[in-house]
């Protein structure tokens, strides 16, 4: 019997959020086992935030991610209102989802340039990729930091921002400072139609696999806050039903829960958002990819870059008619009362739905949390197309390919371990 | 190239906020100084390269461990990472998306890095989710605002002798 044992660990690493290691064993040409492991701290966030105030969850909460704060601190506020009958009104929606603007062109362009596009160019790393396409990462980078400008505008700084609070925002921007972003953002937009049309023209792997898309949908619009979560197989539900479809249950292999839909894996996050949403999206964001030969919506997981790119599109799109109709509020946010209640959050974080649970005390109190993420959702299905595309790729390929193929499908699904994969550390053992 | 910015990495926790402390310092101080950018971040990326891609000296201000006391401050040149003199140590600092050394490989292949790039290290103790600067890190921002000043206005002097 031939015996391949593959193990890939991820060091702990300061400020990198997670921790992770890929096990794969196979026997007889056929996989044995495979195992990935992701700890993920917001486990530890729902314990944090008992007791706490529910002036403080939107703080709290923002720092689980460095990358995505806003997705957090919206989920958190949409939840918490909803305990306290809250109506927020026209401008706090428009900003809440401006907000989210920025933070999907950030958190998209730096997956896209700096994790994702090496492994589809065929370089090491980011540098090597900067040499021989230097124009393409500027403008990755500028993208980004674009972002960073929309997330700045409204919460002071682009990572953990304070903007956001349960009834709004703490302040409002001037019509000037409005203006002047406007400006920035709508000079950029050729940028963006550009990258969607390079993503789209890069040689990436044919796979055509099963798998159910899961997002949020709403009847207007590509969704950021608001929706029915619904999926490819059938699903149409209100967030509140989450817990009779949806099913977290722990792993041997791994301190994050897994959570599957009926009880099978399923993708969420800006494929699985554009496979159920396409028609949702403007006529000129639309435009670009219905140039290419990419059809929706598409069976590919690979397409999930080109998913990101048109979402960067989408964004800058939005943001740019959001700020077009921005008006000074009288009052940046509306008053809350609190009162004892359970809410839901449901929103989409560049990564996917990030659903999250408060149960809340007479005085505002959190009594207890739960917090979904995105990575943990993906994490079986990240495990089956491992498996489908390894055993597709064939089990004898040399090891140093089968390692690369893990890890650009790890990668490609942006996991919050997506930064750690790059110091991978591979031990094999051949018997 | 011109100017000087000052660039603070780090997070709200604890000993890890040294850099956005020392940076806010400079904010409430320095602000009316044209030629001094300041930048805090916790990431990586476009911001960092865009504050520092045409400035004579870029100054990083990071938490580090292992290599003293609290409050102890390393002063250490950067270099691109092929440079076989840039310490071990420093290849621990990263972050999520991309760790300091690939950014500074990143600007050079990009033409965008500083004339000078230097990291100022300062040992910390506890990085509390949610905590303040401990005492000794604390102490030590008055030597460490000293010796970046001192820094700055060798810059200076060097940028009035061309």
């Amino acid at each position: 019997m031939s015996k391949t044992e593959l193990r890939i660990n991820v060091p702990v690493l300061a400020r990198v959020e997670g921790e992770g290691a890929l096990e794969l064993e196979v026997a007889d040409g056929r996989i044995a086992a495979l195992r990935l492991r992701i700890f993920e701290p917001p486990r530890l966030f729902e314990k944090f935030l008992e007791g706490r105030s529910y002036a403080e969850v939107p703080d709290m909460t923002a720092r689980i991610c460095g990358i995505c704060p806003v997705a957090y601190q919206m989920s958190a506020v949409h939840a918490i209102e909803s305990i306290f009958g809250v109506e927020s009104g026209p401008w706090v929606r428009d900003m809440r989802r401006l907000f989210y603007c920025g933070e999907w062109i950030e958190s998209h362009a730096l997956h896209i340039h700096l994790l994702a596009l090496p492994d589809f160019l065929g370089f090491a790393n980011a540098p090597a990729m900067a040499r021989v396409h230097p124009g393409e990462v500027r403008r990755g980078l500028h993208l980004q930091a674009l972002g960073n400008d929309i997330i700045r505008f409204l919460g002071a700084r682009s990572v953990h921002p304070v903007g956001a609070c349960v009834g709004g925002f703490t302040h409002a921007p001037s019509i000037a400072e409005a203006a002047l972003l406007r400006n920035k953002l709508y000079a950029a937009l050729p940028e963006a139609e550009a990258l969607v049309l390079w993503i789209a023209g890069l040689d990436m792997p044919a796979v055509d696999q099963q798998f159910a898309s899961v997002s949020l949908r709403h009847p207007q619009e590509y969704p950021f806050n608001e929706g029915r979560l619904v999926s490819d197989a059938g699903l149409d539900i209100a967030i509140d039903e989450f817990d009779a479809h949806f099913t977290e249950h722990q792993e041997p292999h791994s301190t994050a829960l897994h959570c599957t839909l009926h009880g099978q894996p399923y993708m969420v996050g800006p494929l699985a958002r554009l496979n159920l949403n396409y028609d949702r999206l403007p006529p000129a964001v639309r435009a670009p990819l219905e140039a290419t030969a990419i059809t929706l919506p598409s069976r590919n997981p690979f397409h999930q870059i080109l998913a990101r790119a048109v979402e960067i599109h989408y964004a800058l799109w939005e943001a740019v008619r959001l700020l077009d109709a921005y008006r000074e509020p009288s009052a940046p946010r509306v008053p809350v009362t609190p009162r004892a209640g359970v809410g839901y959050g449901c929103t989409e974080a560049p990564r996917g739905i990030l659903w999250h649970r408060y149960e809340l005390k007479d005085d505002g109190s959190v009594a207890t949390a739960r917090i979904v993420p995105p990575t943990s959702q993906n994490q079986a299905r990240i495990e089956q197309d491992l498996r489908l595309s390894i055993e597709a790729l064939g089990l004898d390929r040399p090891d140093d390919e089968l390692r690369q193929r893990c890890e650009t499908v790890i990668r490609n699904y942006d996991p919050c371990i997506s930064c750690a994969t790059h110091f991978l550390d591979l031990r094999i053992e051949r018997r | 190239m011109s100017g000087t910015c000052i660039i603070g990495l780090g997070s709200p926790h604890g000993d890890d906020r040294i850099g956005w402390e020392f940076v806010h310092l400079l904010e409430n101080e320095v602000i009316a100084d044209d030629a001094l950018r300041l930048l805090t971040c916790a990431t990586l990326g476009g911001d960092l390269l865009e504050c520092w891609k045409h400035a004579d000296l870029a100054i990083i201000i990071d938490a580090v461990r292992g290599a003293g006391a609290p409050g102890t401050v390393r002063r250490i040149s950067l270099r691109p990472r092929h440079d076989p003199s840039v310490p071990e140590t420093v290849r621990a600092l990263s972050s999520h998306g991309i760790d300091l050394p690939e950014l500074i490989d990143l600007a050079e292949a990009l033409g965008a890095l500083p004339r000078r790039l230097l990291l100022f290290g300062v040992e910390v103790n506890a990085c509390t989710p949610f905590g303040s600067l401990s005492a000794p890190v604390r102490a030590a921002l008055p030597g460490l605002t000293k010796a970046v000043q001192a820094e700055i206005a060798a810059a200076r002097k060097h940028d009035k002798v061309i």
